[in-house]
This record gives structure tokens, C-alpha cells and sequence, in this order.
């Protein structure tokens, strides 16, 4: 299983290096197979418009049969963006990461789905949950049954 | 696995990102991945991960043949690439290339005793440099391994040798043979055990030295002495172990002797000590009689404790008498002494009415009770017997004083009889007295019968007392007279 998910990263890690990554995403470090970060920004005309978001990815060993750990970056210097299914301390509620995920998705394939996800936003807003989920949202959102109330993420 | 052209796309395992090993199709959408990869996928989530359909391993079948070529024929480089092989084969060959030809894998020496791991292309020179490669002696014939061949040609029976005296060559299997024969090999004096430090080579010793030898002279000398040393040590070593059995009853005894000296105390003396009285052994823990002993030159006024004791200005030689006198004199005597205060005392001790022996009398005969003073320079004999005999006059003292209790006893009895007698009588007569008064006063209450206090039916026991409670006499101290 750890040579499954390692040989897989260090494919898709070369692809994106070969091939680079999807337009507005850009590789910040991927020094091992624990841990990659991502910038995200969305082009075009959208809300957050000149924001540039940080994105963690959290590898397992059973990558890429599960999904990997996938949550914005909440520091001094960057924050999740505001977004009904984006919660303050950067967990994201999209199905894609829980029930939905696919050994065929990949890396790239998470970044570009959520950057349409925040693409196609309308209002921004917290998730009506959110000061309660924040309270005692575990540090993994993996750990989190997210109930996926809406279709279109 | 690093692929020389980029695999077409279509051969390539969406799961794993590789192109297909064991292309494995599902029956129900017609995808194709890795066995390994759909299988865990599968157990892991029962779907198609690409079109989510629902998919189950039973549903998964063995690709089309023409897959499964396609990716085997893929040409691959060789894992050794790293290590320095620069072969290219087809993926199916791999496991082949690596087992028997890639050159640059390791494998373990063919030696049991060596741990080395060679490169493939190496083994040929490895084995001939391994220091455990079997080699032929070249002398003998016999296999043994490169490493131990240096031991081996000190040793090697077919290597000749040369004789350091004579220059002789010879096979080393006949060297000790030779060192026994060389006329040339240097050898002792056949006396060098009884001294002779001559050393030459063996033929001289027979032509020239036997002759000259001064031990070789008195050779019967040797043989005679040798014979009488070796018995002489045989007699040293019984004497040796007699010696050390005398030694060891030697240490019991003298561990007998110290227990007996503890034993006894100061009554043990040294031989010496009893002849010279004037420093008799005197342990200092009695301090109590030290004064007895310590003045030597004449008796300490305190030694006349008893009356009976006689003072004597004795001098050193009749100190050993005095102290003997000192010791038993005062049993008999106050024994007498003893006997007569006590008789003296008897009217008195009768007066006291028991045999009880008056506190007041025991405490004046105390003084005069013999104690004896342990007299540490007697013999232990003499003091056993001294307290003997002092024990036999006290039982005597202890059987005339029972004597006279019983006297006194039989004398007191006799008059307290004669005074109860007397009581009974007088007691008897007062019941007389007593009873003719109640009869009378019970004539007069029932002659007022009608005057009862208590209105009772004219009984009269009420003021009788039963005559029971009047037949003890009054408790009187002795000697009361009534
Ligand atoms: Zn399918
Ligand atoms: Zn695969
Ligand atoms: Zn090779
Ligand atoms: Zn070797
Ligand atoms: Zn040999
Ligand atoms: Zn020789
Ligand atoms: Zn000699």
C-alpha cells in the first residue's frame, strides 16, 4: 500500500512537473509524500477576484484508493476563503474529498474542482454552521461526516 | 520501472498511473485497470472509480489478450540502470534479465565461508582473489582453502626440510626421524639432569665428551643418591601430613582448652599462678572480694565480717591457710550461734501464737546467717566440697528447727484444746440462760394475744431467732479470757 500511494505521487508529481499544473494553481512544496501545498487563485470574473488561497494536501498510505486530506491554509499570512461550504479554520465540505472520491481523481483534478467551486459562488458566506463546527472540528477534516447538502459542489 | 517511450495512454492504469500490469477488466462497464490496483479499489469501495457503477471482484476478469501483450512488450529499461546496465527489454523479460543475465546485480559468493555480495560481472575475479577459494597444495596434493595455505606449507608432510646442523635434505614427514639420528643435531650431556651444562653435537658426546665428563664418572653416585632423595621425599611427605593432622588436633585441643578456661572462670589458674599465692587469679568483674585478696601483707579490716572470724597478722606463707579458714570457718560456727538464738527466742515466738516465723526475729537472725564469701583462691575441689558441707549443716540446722516447730506446734495445739473446752462450756451455759429468758417473754406475748402489733395469728417465730444462728460461739482472740 505505502509503495501504491508513493509510486502513484511521485507520477502525478512528475506529470506536474513535466506538464505543469492547471492554470491559476501553482506547486508551493512537495518535498515528500505527506505533504503538498498548493496556491489557488480564481481567474476570470468571480467574487474573490485578487485572493489567492493556500491549499494543504494530507497523503495516507491508502491514497489514491481514499481520498487524500484537502483543507485551505489558516495562518497569519493567508485564510480560507469565505464561502458557504468553506469553513474559517480552512475545511472544506465537498463531496468529492468524502463519499464522491475516486482513485481516478488525482491532485490536479481536486485543485481545478475546487477552484470551480469557489468560481461559480455567489454570495459570500460562512457555512450556517460554522462558529460550532469550528469549536470542535478535529485537526483532519477527513475525520468530519460532512453531510453534503448540495449537488452542486 | 522506467519505460523507454511514453506508454499510449490507453495502456495506462488510471489508478496507479502506470501502464497496466495483469490488466485486469471489469465485465460490467468494461474498464480496465492493474489487478492489484481494482482490487484493493473494489474492497475499498464497491464501484467503478471511473463511471462510479457498481462493481463487485466477481464481476472482474482477465483483460483481452491483446492488452495484456501490448503492455508486456513494453521495452523497459533495467532497474540496474543506476548500478551501470545499460539493457533495454521487453517487460515480460524482466524478471529473466534480472535472474541470469543483468551483470549488474549482486549475488552472494559461491564460498560457504564468505559473506560477500559481487556484482555479477565481478565473480569471475572475485573467485580467483576470494581468500576462501579451494586450492591444490602443490606438494602434497591436498585441497584446502587459500586462506589456510600459509599454516598449510609450514606443515605440508611432501615440503622438504633442511637440517640446520648437518645441511641434510629431507621430506618433512622424516624430520623428527632425522633430529634422532643427525650426527650433527645438537644435543645435552646425557648428565644434564644431574648438572653437567655441556652441549655439542650428538657425535662428539659418545667419541670425546663420555670419557671426559665428570658426572659421566660418578654416574652409580647418582643413580644411589636419586634413589635414596626420591625415598627421603616420600618419608618427608607422610612426616608432612602427620605434622598437619598433629597440628590440626593441636588447634581442636587448644579450642577445648579456651572453652574450658571460659568455663570455669576464675577458678581456672595457671600452674604457676597457684604456687605463688601472693598473685592468686582474681577476675575483676567480683569486685566484691577484692579486699580478701588485695592486701597481701595482712588482712584487710574488713575481711572479719563474721564474729567467728579470727583476726591473724598472717604473713605471705600462711595466707593460703587463712584464706582457707577465711572460706569454711564461718559455717560451723554460726551455725551453733544460730541454733541457740533461736531457742532463746522461743518463749517469745510462742507468745506470737503461730509458727509463723515473727518478722521481727528473722530480721535479727539475719545478720548471723552465713553467707559465704566465695573464696576464688581455693581449688575448685575445695570449694565444691566447702559448699557441700555447708549445705549439709543447713539441712541439719533446717531439720533440728522443724524438730522444735513441731514441739511448739503439739505444746500450742494441746492448750488452745484446753481453752476451747473451757469456752464451750461457759457458751453452753449462756444458751441456758438465754433460752429460759425468750421462753419466758413468748409465755407473756401469747398471754396478750390480742395486743399483736401486726394482728397476726399468734406466731410466734417472728421473735425467735432460729437457735442455729446462736450455736457458733463469739469469735474471741486467742488468749481472751472470758
Ligand atoms: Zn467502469
Ligand atoms: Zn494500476
Ligand atoms: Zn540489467
Ligand atoms: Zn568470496
Ligand atoms: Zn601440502
Ligand atoms: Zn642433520
Ligand atoms: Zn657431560
Amino acid at each position: 500500500m505505502t509503495s501504491i500511494s508513493s509510486r502513484r505521487l511521485r507520477k502525478e508529481l512528475s506529470e506536474i512537473q513535466t506538464e505543469g499544473c492547471p492554470t491559476g494553481i501553482t506547486l508551493l512544496n512537495a518535498d515528500n509524500f505527506e505533504t503538498w501545498y498548493f496556491s489557488i487563485e480564481i481567474l476570470g470574473e468571480s467574487l474573490y477576484q485578487g485572493e489567492v488561497f493556500k491549499l494543504m494536501f494530507r497523503f495516507d498510505s491508502s491514497y489514491p484508493i481514499s481520498a487524500p486530506a484537502v483543507q485551505f491554509v489558516v495562518n497569519q499570512e493567508s485564510t480560507a476563503p469565505v464561502h458557504p461550504h468553506v469553513y474559517s479554520n480552512g475545511h472544506i465540505c465537498a463531496s468529492i474529498l468524502g463519499t464522491e472520491w475516486s482513485p481516478v481523481l488525482s491532485v490536479s483534478a481536486v485543485c481545478v474542482t475546487l477552484q470551480s467551486m469557489l468560481a461559480s459562488c455567489k454570495s459570500k458566506e460562512r457555512p450556517v454552521d460554522n462558529d460550532r463546527y469550528v469549536r470542535y472540528a478535529p485537526d483532519n477534516p477527513k475525520k468530519t461526516r460532512f453531510h453534503y447538502d448540495d449537488d452542486t459542489v | 520501472m522506467d519505460y523507454v517511450e511514453q506508454p499510449n495512454s490507453n495502456l495506462i492504469c488510471c489508478i496507479c498511473h502506470a501502464p497496466f500490469t495483469n490488466p485486469t477488466t471489469a465485465r460490467t462497464c468494461l474498464h480496465t485497470f492493474c489487478h492489484d490496483c481494482i482490487t484493493i479499489a473494489v474492497q475499498h469501495s464497491p464501484q467503478c472509480p471511473i463511471d462510479r457503477s457498481s462493481l463487485s471482484l466477481d464481476d472482474l476478469s482477465p483483460a483481452n489478450p491483446i492488452v495484456k501483450h501490448l503492455v508486456d512488450e513494453l521495452i523497459i529499461e533495467c532497474p540496474n540502470r543506476v548500478s551501470g546496465c545499460a539493457q533495454t527489454f521487453q517487460r515480460q523479460l524482466l524478471s529473466t534479465h534480472i535472474k541470469d543475465a543483468c551483470q549488474y546485480v549482486e549475488i552472494p559468493c559461491s564460498e560457504e565461508q564468505c559473506d560477500k555480495l559481487i556484482l555479477r560481472k565481478d565473480v569471475g575475479k572475485h573467485q580467483d582473489a576470494c581468500v576462501y577459494r579451494s586450492t591444490q597444495c602443490e606438494g602434497c596434493g591436498a585441497i584446502i582453502k587459500y586462506s589456510d595455505l600459509s599454516t598449510h606449507n609450514l606443515e605440508c608432510p611432501s615440503k622438504s626440510a633442511t637440517c640446520s646442523f648437518c645441511f641434510e635434505e629431507f621430506p618433512r614427514s622424516q624430520s623428527h626421524e632425522h633430529a634422532t639420528t643427525c650426527l650433527d643435531y645438537e644435543i645435552l650431556c646425557t648428565q644434564a639432569n644431574n648438572g653437567c651444562s655441556w652441549t655439542g653435537p650428538r657425535r662428539q658426546l659418545s667419541e670425546e665428551h663420555v670419557l671426559s665428563c665428570p658426572y659421566e664418572a660418578i654416574k652409580g653416585f647418582f643413580s644411589i643418591n636419586s634413589a635414596q632423595i626420591s625415598s627421603l621425599n616420600t618419608e618427608n611427605a607422610v612426616l608432612r601430613q602427620k605434622v598437619y593432622t598433629l597440628e590440626s588436633a593441636v588447634q581442636t585441643m587448644q579450642r577445648d582448652i579456651q572453652t574450658f578456661r571460659n568455663v570455669l572462670g576464675p577458678w581456672y589458674r595457671s600452674h604457676t599462678q597457684d604456687q605463688t599465692p601472693s598473685a592468686p587469679f582474681v577476675p575483676p568483674s567480683i569486685n566484691t572480694f577484692d579486699h580478701l585478696f588485695s592486701a597481701p601483707s595482712g588482712p584487710s579490716p574488713s575481711s572479719s565480717r563474721t564474729t567467728a572470724q579470727p583476726s591473724s597478722s598472717a604473713d605471705h606463707g600462711e595466707f593460703a591457710t587463712h584464706n582457707e579458714i577465711d572460706a569454711l570457718a564461718p559455717y560451723f560456727p554460726l551455725q551453733h550461734e544460730h541454733a541457740f538464738q533461736e531457742s532463746h527466742n522461743y518463749p517469745r515466738s510462742r507468745r506470737s501464737f503461730s509458727g509463723i516465723v515473727d518478722p521481727h526475729l528473722s530480721q535479727r537472725t539475719l545478720p548471723l546467717t552465713p553467707v559465704a564469701p566465695l573464696n576464688l583462691s581455693t581449688s575448685l575441689e575445695g570449694s565444691l566440697s566447702g559448699l557441700r558441707d555447708s549445705i549439709a549443716a543447713v539441712s541439719t540446722s533446717v531439720d533440728s528447727l522443724a524438730r522444735r516447730n513441731d514441739i511448739a506446734l503439739t505444746n500450742e495445739s494441746m492448750r488452745l484444746n484446753e481453752e476451747l473446752g473451757s469456752l464451750k462450756y461457759a457458751v453452753h451455759g449462756i444458751r441456758l440462760q438465754l433460752h429460759r429468758l425468750m421462753m419466758d417473754r413468748n409465755a407473756q406475748v401469747t398471754g396478750r394475744g390480742g395486743e399483736l402489733p401486726l394482728g397476726l395469728p399468734g406466731n410466734q417465730t417472728i421473735f425467735h431467732p432460729p437457735i442455729s444462728m446462736m450455736a457458733p460461739p463469739f469469735p474471741g482472740t486467742p488468749g481472751t479470757k472470758l
